[in-house]
């Protein structure tokens, strides 16, 4: 429900921006805004997902001098991904379920301006019960009548446009098709703006979701054209001919054919990661999550397309590429990290302008973005090993296919055989945590896991009445490395070669920021914030109230640059750590995991033999934070 | 993650966590409950933990044969009545329910699944196979059986007979079934494919006896359930089923424990009644 501050004064800008056209295209103007350093009108930052700023105010000389300038508890619990977006004097971004929209006056001491807060059918939530994150709104200036939006994406999969002044709803539009309880979708990601229109993707593989990628027409939220990641061509959007994988055709129903029988239709290949945009091909890029539901060795075939890259046509959905990672996914690792854009990357001596994705299955990729031809392919971490290589001769049968090691693999291993030390864990060398990429080193920042696990097949388990052989998965540090479950690392994408590494106790679960003042941040899951210099020298932290899954963003106000932050733990990170619960049962039972850990009682045995001994890293997160909803904004002494 | 996927993922981990809470719980409440002067059972009522909407293990108009040995075990444990929460059986479940301490017993739950402690088992079934009475399948045991190949069978999605269809190459003409689903919205999927088998849309079903049973029973088309006892490799097709408690319930456990000794013959009625197929421990049917 919508809560106006009827007597706030709106300011001045915003109003002027409002009412006044810049006399652009509101998609040239929202790319001019994201130009303007002084802003951060995008999730992600800008279309290319660099997450760099030429804001240099902050920089390696003075950060050690930042101090925290004002702080706002959210009001809500669990885990707080995403970041807020900034300009014309505001503040917006929103929280976890139950997703309120705040909007902050920078010019009244953070005055709230407006909130928003929606009307979510309850049921969503035992559904998604495994986390209610929300990666950030998103913002589309104002066109013809039309005003200027915030566009949120809600855990039930409403797509709501608010007025960016009033936060009255402009339009709603349900995404999701949530019609019999077996589809069961929800909503987390962060939507993108291009020009007339709002991309959002689809969350819930667990419950035989159908992957899709939506485009909506800003002007009345009516659909403009959906595209699915399994089925025929007609609901791919792909031309059997023209849509190409590593150069070749796809042929025809590629969707449908990569699998046995009807199983596509409860495919998964879900959507919920971030989005990029070439404005000069017109292109919009984004991942799909595994095959869904579905034991692997249920469905047999390489389940296109989930596990892929897609490169799309940003007005008509056509698929021009694809690019699918990890074929017949045996270990969950979704495809839909982020995707930086980066132009004239100098690869073997030839300039290309390139896309590069740090996938949750350990190996980065590097790829032309117009092409969609493979490049780069090599583990950023060294301690993959599910996979010895991606094959990269283009003569190969196996070309771009990674070269599986049968001894981690869990379907060849059978359901009579626990395989151990499978690396990276389900939760991938990284999730959705976006890196950065800074154009006056060439270089990528990126927070990373750094964990293991074991598979054990033959755990009975018990759902709707019915019991059936499930697996457990064990998490624990990776061998070597500092014993640390989590790294900071720069790579050069160009090589494929890690340059420098910084290891952290637990995984680093915060999206990266680079800046121009040659510094860059990154948030821990124990709640610092950290300044790093070009070296990987630590400059700066801090300890926020929480555990932070958020991404750093920097800002300017009244000529000063700030950074800001969300701390929260919760998400998969918080819950999957710190209780060892890879299929994360919600904040409730991360909290009952704390406190049975520290609980004076006879079961502490139990727990210390059973479980959190052998993954006593996880555990440790609960001596250092608990839950917690704040954002932080820090600066420079006056 | 978040979304994350993997619906057959389960961390063992997670029902000793849950058991510590309790403990904790109780460290504050001093409340008193049957046996073990410690253990946060309901003297008065019989608590039970419960899905709303599948039939036809229970339901909110009790109709459910895990309805009708709650009341049994109500009446034989000397409460006033059965109290229900009610939670769809998916994910969270347990932790909502069980673990939040807004119940005292799971009716049915897997031998082997360390979400919860379980009592002896009550009962012991299997995934049987379906199809009509009088076709050319009439005879068919396993899924191995040649007569097969080409047919329409409907399994729900990550089962085990799945895995055995998949070896004999079935997967390809097979009819997919949700497994999560959440149940206050979606059909019984075991009642939708006989409606499916009796109406021609499959030519067999692959399914956990139980579920199947009572809608075998009331089906319009004449039917035949063989249980899956006769696979010749695969995954396992028979599961133990038991009542399942907090890890701390000792008593409360031995207290079921006593109450399922004492009135097997009672319980067996009941699944009877509504055609579960049980099993003794050389799988040859109990039919009285």
């Amino acid at each position: 429900m919508r809560v106006p501050k009827r007597t706030a004064l709106i300011p001045l800008t915003a109003v002027a921006l409002a009412c006044a056209s810049y006399g652009a295209h509101a998609n040239e103007q929202l790319q001019q805004m994201a130009d303007d350093p002084a802003n951060w009108v995008m999730p992600t930052g800008d279309y290319a997902n660099t997450r760099f700023s030429e804001l240099d105010q902050i920089n390696a000389e003075n950060v050690g001098d930042l101090e925290v300038k004002w702080t706002f508890s959210t009001g809500v619990l669990r885990g707080h991904e995403g970041g807020p977006l900034v300009f014309n004097d505001v503040m917006y971004f929103n929280t976890p379920f139950p997703n309120i929209v705040y909007a902050l006056d920078l010019n009244n001491d953070g005055r709230i301006l407006w909130k928003y807060e929606p009307q979510q059918n309850s049921d969503v939530i035992p559904i998604m019960c495994c986390d209610t994150v929300n990666r950030g709104v998103a913002y589309a200036p104002a066109e013809g009548d039309r005003p200027a939006l915030i566009l949120q994406y809600q855990a039930d999969t409403t797509l709501v446009a608010l007025d960016a002044e009033t936060g009255e709803v402009v339009w709603e539009v349900q995404n999701g098709e949530q019609t019999d309880g077996s589809m069961a979708e929800s909503g987390t990601a962060a939507p993108m703006v291009v020009d007339d229109k709002v991309y959002v993707g689809i969350s819930g593989g667990e419950f035989g979701v159908r992957g899709h990628f939506t485009a909506y027409n800003l002007d009345d939220g009516s659909m403009a054209w959906r595209a699915y990641s399994t089925g025929p061509d007609s609901e791919t959007l792909m031309d059997p001919e023209q849509t190409t994988h590593l150069g070749e055709p796809v042929g025809v129903d590629s969707g449908v054919t990569t699998w046995e029988g009807d199983q596509w239709q409860q495919g998964g290949g879900t959507t919920w990661g971030w989005f990029a945009y070439d404005p000069e091909l017109n292109l919009v890029y984004y991942g799909t999550g595994n095959p869904s539901t579905w034991n692997p060795v249920q469905r047999p075939g390489d389940n296109a397309w989930s596990m892929t890259i897609f490169a799309r046509d940003a007005d008509t959905g056509m698929a021009k590429w694809v690019y699918q990672m990890t074929p017949h996914d045996e270990w969950d690792y979704d495809g839909v990290n982020e995707n930086i854009l980066v132009d004239d990357m100098e690869i073997d001596g030839e300039a290309r302008n390139v896309l590069v994705h740090f996938d949750r299955n350990g190996f980065a990729y590097t790829l032309d973005r117009e092409t969609g031809e493979l490049l780069v392919a090599e583990k950023y971490d060294p301690a993959v090993n599910w996979a010895t290589h991606v094959e990269m001769d283009p003569e190969s049968d196996e070309y771009g296919r990674p070269q599986v090691v049968a001894e981690y693999s869990t379907q060849q291993n059978g359901e009579d055989t626990n395989t151990t030390g499978i690396c990276p864990a389900a939760l991938g060398t990284k999730d959705q945590q976006p890196a950065a990429y800074s154009p006056e080193t060439g270089l990528f920042y990126v927070p990373t896991n750094h964990v293991c696990m074991d598979y054990e097949p033959y755990r009975v388990s018990y759902t709707a009445g019915q019991p059936y052989v499930g697996a457990t998965v064990s998490m624990y540090p990776g061998p070597d490395l500092d014993g640390g479950m989590g790294k900071f690392i720069a790579w050069d994408a160009a090589k494929g070669e890690i340059v420098w590494s910084i290891p952290e106790r637990f995984s680093v679960w915060s999206g990266a920021l680079a800046t121009a003042g040659d510094v860059v941040f990154y948030g821990t899951l124990e709640g610092y914030i950290k300044a790093v210099d070009m070296d990987g020298n630590e400059l700066y932290r801090f300890k926020t109230p929480s555990g932070i899954i958020g991404n750093v963003t920097t800002y300017e106000h009244d000529g000063k640059q700030y950074i800001a932050v969300l701390s929260g733990v919760g998400g998969w990170a918080g819950i999957g750590l710190a209780g060892g619960l890879l299929q994360a049962e919600g904040a409730d039972a991360w909290q009952a995991a704390v406190a049975g850990e520290r609980a004076p009682t006879d079961q502490q045995q139990a727990i210390d033999t059973a479980g959190l001994g052998a993954v006593g890293g996880y555990a440790e997160l609960a001596d250092y934070t608990t839950l917690g909803g704040q954002l932080t904004v820090f600066g420079l002494p006056d | 993650m978040r979304e994350s996927k993997f619906p057959f993922i389960r961390s063992r981990h997670c029902a000793v966590a849950l058991g510590a809470a309790v403990l904790m719980g109780m460290a504050a409440a001093h409340a008193a409950g049957p046996g073990a002067a410690w253990e946060l059972v309901d003297p008065n009522y019989l608590r039970v933990c419960a899905d709303p909407s599948n039939m036809p293990f229970t339901d909110e108009s009790e109709e459910g044969f895990e309805n009708k040995i709650a009341e049994l075990a109500a009446s034989k444990l000397e409460r006033e009545s059965v109290r229900y929460e009610w939670f769809p059986m998916a994910t969270g479940f347990v932790r909502n329910t069980l673990g939040a301490n807004r119940c005292d017993v799971i009716m049915g739950y897997a031998q082997g699944d360390e979400l919860v402690q379980n009592t002896n088992a009550y009962y012991r079934s299997a995934y049987v196979l379906i199809y009509k009475k009088g076709g050319d399948l009439d005879g068919v045991e396993t899924l191995q059986d040649p007569r097969l190949q080409g047919k329409r069978i409907g399994v729900v999605q990550s089962t085990p007979p799945a895995t055995n269809m998949a070896a004999a190459g079935l997967m390809g003409n097979a009819k997919g079934y949700p497994l999560m689903v959440d149940t206050r919205h979606a059909p019984s999927v075991a009642e939708m494919m006989v409606k499916d088998l009796a109406n021609g849309a499959i030519d067999a079903a692959a399914v956990w006896g139980p579920m199947a049973g009572y809608y075998v029973k009331n089906a319009d088309a004449d039917l035949i359930m063989v249980p899956l006892v006769k696979e010749e490799a695969g995954s396992r097709m028979t599961y133990r089923i038991t009542m399942g408690v907090r890890p701390s319930d000792q008593e409360w456990k031995r207290a079921l424990n006593r109450f399922i000794r004492d009135n097997q013959d009672e319980i067996n009625s009941i699944l009877l009644e509504y055609n579960v197929p049980l099993l003794d421990e050389s799988d040859q049917p109990i039919t009285q």
